[in-house]
């Protein structure tokens, strides 16, 4: 996993996941950022990826 | 002039896209449609409530005044009908029903439930459909929600935090606050028998009010989810402002954020899962934030096929496609131009938009906010300002975050 510490002009992903595996443990941040890593894990390998309408309905992903 | 008298009102309100967004151009430039995976059905046109900044009832598009009072059954099965060809002919492998109105409760739960059976009757094995409802909550009755649990509706409700805060706002026709009635419904739904039931909580962010307080009566209805929704608004309709400062929508997102943060974030916030999801590289699945494609549909009770809802905050027909469900298909509408403005991520944003920094996370904000007269929807959010200042914070904040764990591992 690439990670970038700071801010760049174009404010640049801080993290690219695009080649990790679905099963890649993610270990990386607080909890909270943990956890959306491993959300952004899944969501790249989720085709259904649109956003939704009503926004207290949260993503299974 | 077009003789389409919708397309004539769209163009003369909305250049962008309606005059200027060449759809031909853009499929064979790479923007293939992206089929719809929700439908929301506006099952009933009235409220039981009359909250003074309803986009519904109290801004631009008054159309609700012209429509069926609920949904006919014969709309409702050409609705069902026409989304399980669509999820047919894609090959969907989920899709789902929303009830929305007005408020989708006056539907009535015997109706409710006929929905729900035709609907699964309608769909292929494969496809699974969910359903999930958005409702003020005021008419969650015992009996309600366990039709609610039984035909596994998840079900959002709208609150905006303590309840003096609340009932300034959301209040019925004959200026009663709806806040004790929706605690009653909120205190079934939190029931455990109920819980699956329960989607969440959606809360329009009012910046005169104290932000930890409205987090803090939120999460004590112990809700699976909550949002934070920016006030509809756009260039001809801008959002209020305090004196005290230039982004009082930011400063209130970010003492929210950071009080949930520091509290190891206790229940999931749409809107900042969704931004700390943007910053690591990752998508949105909401409407406020990020470059995502929309897959939603509307159904209003007269059978017309819409945009989403919230336009109807910028002008009178801003939704309409001109399309029905009883003569049209759902792929008629992928190639509607303000269905596809909302398909095809940067082409859709402001020359200002795509030289921001920002851009990647913004992502031009809720398309609705992003209205101005004579222009159309290329042009950035009415609440530009505080998407800027709220989502650095955010970014910064992960990042710090990241690093800090880096250095400790070494």
């Amino acid at each position: 996993m690439n990670v970038e510490s700071t801010p760049t002009e174009s404010w640049a992903p801080l993290a690219d996941l695009s080649q990790e595996p679905l099963n890649f443990q993610v270990s990386r941040g607080s909890g909270i950022v943990e956890q959306a890593l491993s959300r952004v894990l899944h969501s790249l390998h989720d085709k259904d990826g649109v956003i939704s309408s009503f926004t207290s309905f949260i993503s299974e992903a | 002039m077009p003789a389409d008298p919708v397309r004539a009102a769209h163009e003369c309100a909305a250049p962008w896209p309606y005059k200027q967004l060449d759809v031909p151009a853009l499929r064979a430039a790479g923007h293939p449609p992206k089929p719809f995976r929700e439908l929301i059905l506006k099952v009933h046109q009235r409220c039981n409530l009359a909250c003074s900044y309803c986009y519904v009832y109290e801004m631009a598009d008054q159309s609700w005044q012209d429509r069926p009072l609920t949904m006919s059954d014969e709309i409702r099965d050409a609705a069902l009908s026409r989304f399980a060809d669509h999820a047919r002919r894609h090959n969907l492998a989920k899709v789902r029903i929303v009830l929305h109105g007005g408020e989708p409760l006056l539907y009535g739960t015997d109706r409710i439930t006929e929905l729900v059976a035709v609907a699964r009757r309608s769909f292929d094995p494969q496809t699974q459909v969910r359903f999930g409802m958005q409702t003020n909550g005021a008419l969650l009755t015992e009996q309600v929600v366990a039709a609610l649990v039984k035909h596994g509706i998840a079900t959002g409700v709208s609150l905006d935090g303590a309840p003096a805060d609340n009932d300034r706002h959301r209040r019925t026709r004959d200026g009663r606050g709806s806040f004790a009635a929706v605690a009653r419904g909120l205190r079934l739904l939190c029931r455990p028998e109920n819980r699956s039931a329960y989607a969440g909580l959606l809360c329009t962010v009012d910046p005169s009010t104290d932000p930890i307080a409205c987090y803090e009566q939120l999460l004590g209805f112990d809700p699976p989810a909550i949002d934070l929704l920016l006030p509809h608004a756009n260039w001809q309709t801008p959002p209020m402002r305090l004196d005290t400062t230039a982004t009082p929508y930011a400063d209130w997102l970010i003492a929210v954020f950071e009080h949930w943060y520091e509290g190891g974030a206790p229940v999931r916030i749409r809107l900042f899962d969704d931004t700390i999801s943007l910053v690591l590289g990752g998508p949105s699945h909401s409407e406020q934030i990020g470059l995502s494609p929309s897959g939603l549909v509307i159904v209003e009770s007269d059978g017309a096929i819409e945009q989403v809802d919230a336009l109807k905050s910028a002008y009178a027909g801003a939704c309409a496609t001109g399309l029905h469900v009883q003569h049209h298909s759902f792929d008629d509408a992928l190639d509607h131009p303000g269905i596809v403005a909302r398909q095809i991520g940067m082409a859709a944003l402001a020359d200002e938009c795509l030289v921001c920094p920002a851009v990647e996370v913004c992502g031009g904000g809720h398309y609705a906010h992003r209205y101005r007269p004579g222009t159309g929807f290329r042009a950035p959010s009415v609440h530009c300002d505080d998407l800027l200042v709220f989502t650095r914070h955010v970014y910064e904040r992960v990042a710090d975050d990241l690093g800090a764990s880096i250095g400790s591992s070494k």
